[in-house]
């Protein structure tokens, strides 16, 4: 028949428990203490007999007195069990009886060590009194049993040493009892209070666990489900009238079912004990209630669950407020996505109008006018334009809040890239007499795979920036390699101007949106303050950092870094050093330091041997030098605008006289500020447009030093050197990319094309159905529309009999399969991303002469 | 075959008692050293001839000490103590040894300062020993009381135990004899370092009249 359990009260096992667990704190710290103490005892015994009985004599010769070596050995070996014990079973009775036993060996070593001195009779009661620090009243039967068997055996033996004489009376022993008695007696009862008052420490311990302001509901269950002990806190989480009701049902009828209850006795049969163990239960009334769980398993010499104690708390509640919270959240993302989606929506509808303001002011300029209505109409251009990069910003931070940046991933060349970035701002640079130069370090890698136009994007807004707040001197943007391994390399860039300066306390704010330098920026300088914010995330996604240094007053140097994986394509090596250029002599002529530098280390890089001045008198000088000692410069570089003698007028100089006739000479000026016509006229075979760029220079370079090495007759209107030829047509470029559409439009402007852009497929249908435009240049990925679809719009729109407009596809991809799907939407031809100069008038060319004959599908572009 | 161990708490059981043993065996022979006393004095019944000359009609105690003789502390402070319990104004002697080689002073410790200076103890160095010699005292801390007539009354030392103070019957019985009344023992025990460095070294006259 199996025993029935006995039903222990909760709190009373509980109470066990937390009284034995700090018994035995208190144990364990005793044993430490004794285990110092009598290891002192020890050192102090020796001590005492080295002081007191070093030696005994026989007449004039001594030896170690017997004393020293009871010090030593017997003060040892009393001392070292108990220690022992206390160090490796601390807590145990076996111990602490040990240690009552030692210390009172101890007293009586030290009393003979001493002589018997009354006062060494002290340690007795004061080892008496050490042991009740124990509060444990059997330690002292031991210590008290070594005293009497003491006072016994000397009493016997040696009575004379105990109680002076040889006989001794019974109240003598009685005497001596009796203080010993009296002392336990009084330790005794000191012991029994103090147990008394740790149990009810221990009581009050578990009387606040269990209560825990009436929250936490305590139960003691058996496996099978039986309620052995619970509290109210229980019976109110359960809904139960009162503890005895609760302690009538049973507790598998609290769980959902069987599975949950198994589950949860699995989980306890294997870990001993669950702790913040979250479920569901059903309450009394059927109601269910989240519930949080400590529990211990009570396992039998078997090893199996028989009992479980622990408590439950009721997290219905929190668990409903993280349920709310929750729900907050995702409407908070949701209106986020919302307001994304919404600022696009406007942007779009916004900027459809402003597109055909735009391209109206465009075909409005392209009319004649008076200068009155000119200047009228280019205000209006001017201001559509500006707007529409108000709303460019805004639509691309929308789509960085929201998390929709898209990135393609192509194979580019990293200088030509940042120049012509940096070639977009030439403009406004030379407008404002900003000198704008570029350096990108030969240790750069030609070909890096990532995002042309991003990078394109952030570049333009650092420079754009500079340039913006620099009144006077120069912007200098040097690329650099930060870094590479085998596979990647870290790009830097950094933006130095002579400008404005940022604050100091502004400068950690710059890159948060919406933050400018301060409000006066915004109304002497205009921005919206998206800018960097939209440039620190690009860079953050490019896995680089970005960052500023600036003195107020003098300047500032906007810096980024970018990753990019090496281009696995092996870009054609324009920048190598050619054998002709190796040891040619040219001469730089620029007033500007930095510019100086940058071509110097440019001209060396490629074999080179440059020599820079920084004005026309320097330069006269040093061909004159040069001509003395019969060395030739095979080029003169000479900058257009220098202060006291200029380019132009170098030039004529060097031409008139017949030493230095032949040198050729090449200008490097400002697009648009010199007049071709008077620079042939001055002797200049080429032109180098600011910023000059590697590419472009070290073209020039083998150009006029051809292959012969010598510097041969150059037809006169040599590519740079002439008229930009005005053509008629009309362009639309479809780019949702604002920076790629920027140097598409500058690159159309500077093949004599006039061009508008718009964002996205929908625009371009938009855009065609207002403004007869003689070219579509379409970009096949953009949002909304895409370049295949709008196509296929345009396409069915003209299926009317209007004119059909041709549409050029710029495309990453260049494969077949690519072309074809070009070709199948109604694209005519396709141009590769990037869109190189050459390429784009070449198809442009086609297509414009095409314009009034019939149009016919072309050969595809290389 | 393999053995099971044996639980650890049979090993700790062991050990407890081995200790027990260990430690009741080193403190019964460190309590039978200090219950062991020394040989005892010579029983010559009168103040020898070859001693130093005494105070003549009164009682003489004369204590044998050798200064570096740890025990003989105790023996000095139940000399104290005893001075102070009788009524009497005996002629106390304190002897102190010192070898005959020794330098001067070499007998001059902390037992001759503590001897010195108890009221009415004279406090002499017994150089060689030779009046150790004389009275046939052989242990320090031996005390020979003399009465007025100079006949010997005790012979013994006045501690109950090797450096032990406390009631002792040496110093129970000078007391009662110093008080007027009969010693309840003539001799007792001496517990202290040897005066000689060989013991049975008694005067030829102790020698003739030591108990057969």
């Amino acid at each position: 028949m199996t025993p029935t359990l006995a039903v222990p009260s909760l709190c009373r096992r509980r109470t066990d428990e937390v009284f034995a667990e700090r018994q035995q704190v208190i144990f364990r710290q005793t044993d430490r203490m004794f285990a110092v103490l009598m290891a002192l005892q020890w050192v102090f015994g020796i001590a005492v007999a080295f002081w007191l009985s070093p030696k005994t004599w026989a007449g004039p010769v001594s030896t170690i007195h017997p004393h020293i070596f009871a010090a030593v050995f017997l003060g040892g070996a009393i001392s070292a069990f108990p220690i022992l014990l206390a160090l490796t079973r601390p807590g145990r009775p076996t111990t602490r009886y040990a240690i009552a036993c030692g210390q009172m060996c101890t007293s009586a070593l030290l009393i003979h060590l001493t002589g018997g001195r009354i006062e060494t009779h002290f340690h007795v009661f004061g080892s008496l009194a050490f042991l009740a620090f124990y509060r444990d009243w059997r330690v002292l039967v031991p210590a008290t049993l070594v005293v009497v068997a003491d006072h016994f055996v000397r009493g016997a033996f040696w009575p004379q040493s105990v109680y002076g004489v040889a006989t001794v009376s019974a109240w003598r022993w009685a005497e001596h009892a009796g203080w010993v008695v009296f002392e336990d007696i009084v330790l005794v009862s000191s012991c029994v209070r103090g147990t008394r008052e740790l149990r009810a420490s221990a009581e009050r311990t578990v009387e606040l666990e269990s209560s825990e302001g009436d929250l936490a509901g305590n139960f003691l269950t058996s496996v099978d489900g039986r309620m052995l002990a619970c509290n109210e806190a229980f019976a109110k989480i359960l809904g139960f009238a009162s503890k005895e009701d609760a302690l009538a049902a049973n507790a598998t009828s609290f769980y959902e079912d069987a599975a949950a209850r198994r589950e949860y006795l699995d989980q306890l049969q294997s870990s001993k004990r669950l702790t913040h163990y979250e479920s569901t239960i059903v309450r009394r009334d059927g109601t269910r209630i989240a519930v949080l769980e400590n529990a211990i398993g009570a396992f039998d010499e078997q090893g199996q669950l028989v009992e479980i104690r622990g408590f439950i708390l009721d997290i219905t509640a929190r668990t409903r407020h993280e349920a709310e919270l929750g729900r907050a959240r995702d409407a908070a993302l949701e209106s986020a996505r919302l307001k994304s989606e919404f600022l696009a929506n406007m942007s779009h509808e916004i900027r459809t109008p402003m597109n055909g303001v735009v391209g109206m002011a465009g075909l409005l300029l392209d009319t004649e006018l008076t200068a009155e209505q000119r200047e009228f109409a280019g205000t209006i251009s001017t201001s559509a334009d500006s707007l529409l990069t108000i709303i460019n910003d805004i639509l691309d931070f929308s789509k960085v809040e929201a998390g929709k940046l898209t990135f393609e991933i192509l194979d580019f060349e990293p200088g030509p890239t940042i120049e012509s970035a940096v070639d977009l701002l030439a403009d406004r640079a030379t407008s404002k007499h900003v000198e704008l130069v570029v350096l990108v370090e030969r240790d750069v890698p030609t070909a890096l795979r990532g995002d042309a136009g991003r990078l394109r994007q952030i570049v333009v807004n650092l420079v754009g920036n500079a340039v913006k707040f620099t009144e006077v001197g120069e912007v200098a943007v040097h690329v650099s390699l930060e870094r590479e391994t085998a596979s990647d390399a870290v790009v830097r860039v950094e933006v130095r101007d002579t400008g404005i300066g940022v604050p100091a306390g502004v400068q950690a704010l710059l890159f948060d949106a919406f933050t400018q330098a301060d409000g006066s920026t915004t109304r002497k300088f205009g921005g919206t303050g998206l800018g960097l914010a939209i440039a620190r995330r690009l860079v953050e996604l490019m896995d680089g950092e970005i960052g500023v240094r600036s003195i107020e007053g003098q300047g500032s140097t906007f810096w980024f870094t970018a990753r990019f994986e090496k281009g696995a394509a092996v870009v054609q090596t324009l920048l190598a050093a050619a054998p002709s250029l190796a040891g040619r002599r040219v001469l730089v002529v620029d007033d500007n330091a930095t510019n100086r530098s940058i071509l110097r280390y440019q001209l060396a890089s490629w074999g080179v041997q440059a020599v820079c001045v920084s004005g026309g008198d320097e330069a006269l000088a040093a061909l004159h030098a040069a001509a003395d000692l019969e060395l030739r410069y095979d080029l003169a570089i000479l900058d257009c605008q220098m202060p006291g003698i200029d380019g132009v007028m170098l030039a004529r100089a060097i031409k008139a006289e017949p030493a230095l006739a032949r040198i050729p000479l090449v200008m490097m000026t400002s697009l648009g500020l010199q007049d071709d016509n008077e620079l042939r006229a001055a002797g200049i075979v080429m032109r180098l447009t600011k910023p000059v760029k590697q590419a472009q220079l070290h073209d020039l370079l083998t150009r006029v030093l051809a292959a012969t090495g010598e510097p041969g007759a150059l037809p006169v209107g040599a590519a740079d050197v002439g008229p930009v030829v005005r053509r008629r047509a009309r362009v639309l470029v479809a780019e949702d990319n604002v920076i790629n559409q920027k140097v598409v439009l500058l690159q159309l402007r500077r093949l004599g094309y006039s061009a508008d852009s718009v964002a996205n497929g929908a625009e371009a249908v938009e855009a065609l159905a207002l403004i007869a435009y003689d070219i579509v240049l379409m970009d096949c990925q953009m949002p909304q529309l895409d370049g295949y679809e709008a196509s296929r719009l345009i396409r069915r729109g003209e299926s009317g009999g209007t004119r059909r407009v041709p549409i050029v596809a710029m495309t990453a991809h260049a494969l077949a399969g690519d072309r074809d799907k070009c070709l199948e939407a109604g694209m005519d031809d396709y141009l590769s991303k990037p869109v190189k100069a050459a390429d784009l008038d070449l198809v442009l060319a086609r297509w414009d002469a095409t314009r009034s004959t019939p149009p016919v599908l072309a050969a595809a572009a290389s | 075959m393999s053995i099971a161990p044996l639980p650890v708490r049979v090993w700790v059981g062991a050990g407890f008692a081995a200790w027990i043993l260990t430690v009741g065996t080193g403190l019964t022979m460190l309590w039978a050293y200090a219950g062991t006393p020394g040989p005892p004095a010579a029983a010559l019944p009168a103040w020898p001839a070859a001693a130093f000359a005494r105070d003549a009609g009164k009682p003489a105690l004369v204590l044998f000490l050798h200064p570096q003789c740890p025990c003989s502390r105790a023996t000095v402070s139940e000399l104290a103590r005893l001075l102070a319990e009788v009524h009497a104004s005996p002629a106390v002697y304190a002897l102190i040894y010192r070898p005959s080689d020794a330098k001067a002073g070499w007998e001059h410790t902390d037992l001759w300062d503590s001897a010195a200076a108890i009221p009415g103890v004279h406090v002499m160095t017994d150089d060689g020993g030779t009046q150790a010699h004389a009275f046939g005292a052989i242990v320090s801390g031996q005390a020979l009381l003399y009465d007025a007539a100079g006949a010997l009354q005790f012979r013994g030392g006045i501690t109950g135990a090797r450096g032990h103070e406390g009631d002792n019957p040496g110093r129970s019985a000078v007391r009662e004899f110093l008080n007027g009344g009969h010693p309840s023992t003539a001799s007792t025990p001496s517990f202290g370092c040897l005066l000689h460095s060989e013991p049975d070294s008694r005067p030829a006259a102790a020698l003739d009249q030591a108990p057969r």
